[in-house]
């Protein structure tokens, strides 16, 4: 059986936003990192609350939010999206979540 | 009164008394010190500061003391005390002046917090500021050196002060820190600079301090508005290149050279934020000071063209 996957922010977190020309920089107050982001980042980030959200549909909000369809190439770069916010210590992934919201 | 008004004697006296306090920008320093070639390299470089009764207000009191035990009689060391603390590891007894020096940006940098605080040279003309923010080695101090010798006038050499209420940079002028084949360069570029002798062998190789020109102690209470941010890097054999960077990586790169962003939070990524929005960002590399200062000379020329 495929098991679910679930992303989060970490917690606690508190996002802080500029647009600079153009482009995102977010400064997260707990961990006190600056950093610029593209906006699959900044949309990840808008989207997930306090608690897990599931994968697959935060992966469709995402697609339709940036006007992507759903290949193969679009899913891939959603899923790299995710990670490089988890390698950077903004979102936590978990599997067969508890209490998922969705 | 100058500092060049008082005797050596009265130097000596105050340096081992009740204490040297001498204005340098918006701080006060009050100075304790039995060395020797510490007086002699105060008095050549800070003879235009401002030095007040020793019973004055001082924000930072640096002593240079001995060395513990018998480090105080056989290979003499010097250690910086403040509060009764000793912050750093005693040096050797010849390392006295940069210690000094060092001891009084370690003050500043861990304890004016009403700035934000950036490692960068700055310098100004016609009230607008460059703010070169770059790490050890990038070249940064030497073309500091050059160009206030060149109609720029200094702001900082290591510390960058931002005004956390109006975003202007405020001046911190003191001795311009040179290290290594620098020196030279400098001693050859503007003959005329007047140094501290070279201390060997510290931790940051040779190390000699530049004098400010007087005009421009002169003039240290006067404010500029940041204008560009320049991440300067020297590049041997390669010709002048100013390219633009993104305002949004400068901020990232300000908030790393920063000494007190983390703790400001939110408010520093505002001020920053802000202060950015005036900004025009570029990367420099050069190889010539004459091609450098040319570069520079070009941006603030209002006519001055800069190609993207």
């Amino acid at each position: 059986m495929k098991s679910a996957s679930f992303w989060s922010l970490v917690q606690p977190s508190r996002f802080f936003w500029e647009r600079v020309d153009g482009e995102w920089v977010v400064y997260e107050e707990a961990s006190n990192q600056t950093m610029v982001l593209d906006a699959a980042s900044v949309d990840v980030l808008l989207s997930l609350g306090p608690g897990e959200m599931d994968e697959s549909f935060l992966a469709r909000q995402l697609l339709e939010d940036l006007e992507l369809d759903k290949s193969e190439e679009n899913l891939a770069f959603i899923q790299s999206t995710f990670h490089n916010l988890a390698s950077v210590g903004l979102v936590i992934h978990s599997k067969d979540a508890a209490f998922p919201n969705h | 009164m100058r500092l060049s008004q008082i005797t050596d004697k009265e130097l000596s006296q105050r340096l081992g008394n009740k204490g040297l306090v001498v204005g340098t920008g918006p701080f006060t320093f009050r100075l304790f010190s039995e060395h020797s070639h510490v007086r002699e390299s105060i008095h050549r470089l800070y003879a235009h500061y401002p030095v007040y009764d020793s019973d004055a207000f001082a924000q930072y009191t640096v002593r240079l003391q001995h060395g513990p035990g018998l480090r105080r009689w056989v290979r003499k060391q010097v250690r910086f005390g403040y509060e009764g603390q000793f912050p750093f590891e005693p040096l050797p007894f010849t390392h006295a002046y940069p210690q000094l020096e060092w001891a009084m940006n370690w003050c500043i940098s861990t304890q004016a917090h009403q700035y934000l605080i950036f490692h960068a040279a700055t310098v100004e003309r016609d009230g607008k500021a460059v703010i070169m923010p770059a790490p050890s080695g990038s070249g940064k101090s030497t073309l500091c050196a050059a160009l206030i010798h060149r109609g720029w006038r200094l702001m900082s050499d290591e510390l960058a002060l931002i005004s956390m209420g109006d975003h202007t940079v405020v001046p911190l002028v003191r001795p311009v820190s040179l290290k290594n084949s620098s020196i030279s360069i400098i001693q050859s570029y503007v003959p005329e600079a007047v140094m501290s002798s070279i201390t060997l062998d510290t931790v940051k190789g040779s190390v000699a301090h530049m004098k400010v020109p007087d005009a421009h102690v002169m003039n240290m209470s006067t404010p500029s508005t940041p204008t560009w941010i320049i991440f300067p890097k020297y590049a041997a054999g390669t010709a002048p290149q100013l390219e633009r960077v993104s305002k949004a990586q400068t901020l990232v790169e300000l908030a790393r050279n920063s000494f007190n962003y983390a703790l400001h939070g939110k408010t520093g990524f505002n001020v920053l934020a802000r202060m950015l929005e005036k900004c025009d960002c570029y990367s420099f590399e050069y190889s010539h000071l004459d091609d450098a200062i040319a570069a520079f000379d070009n941006l603030a020329t209002p006519s001055g063209m800069v190609t993207p």
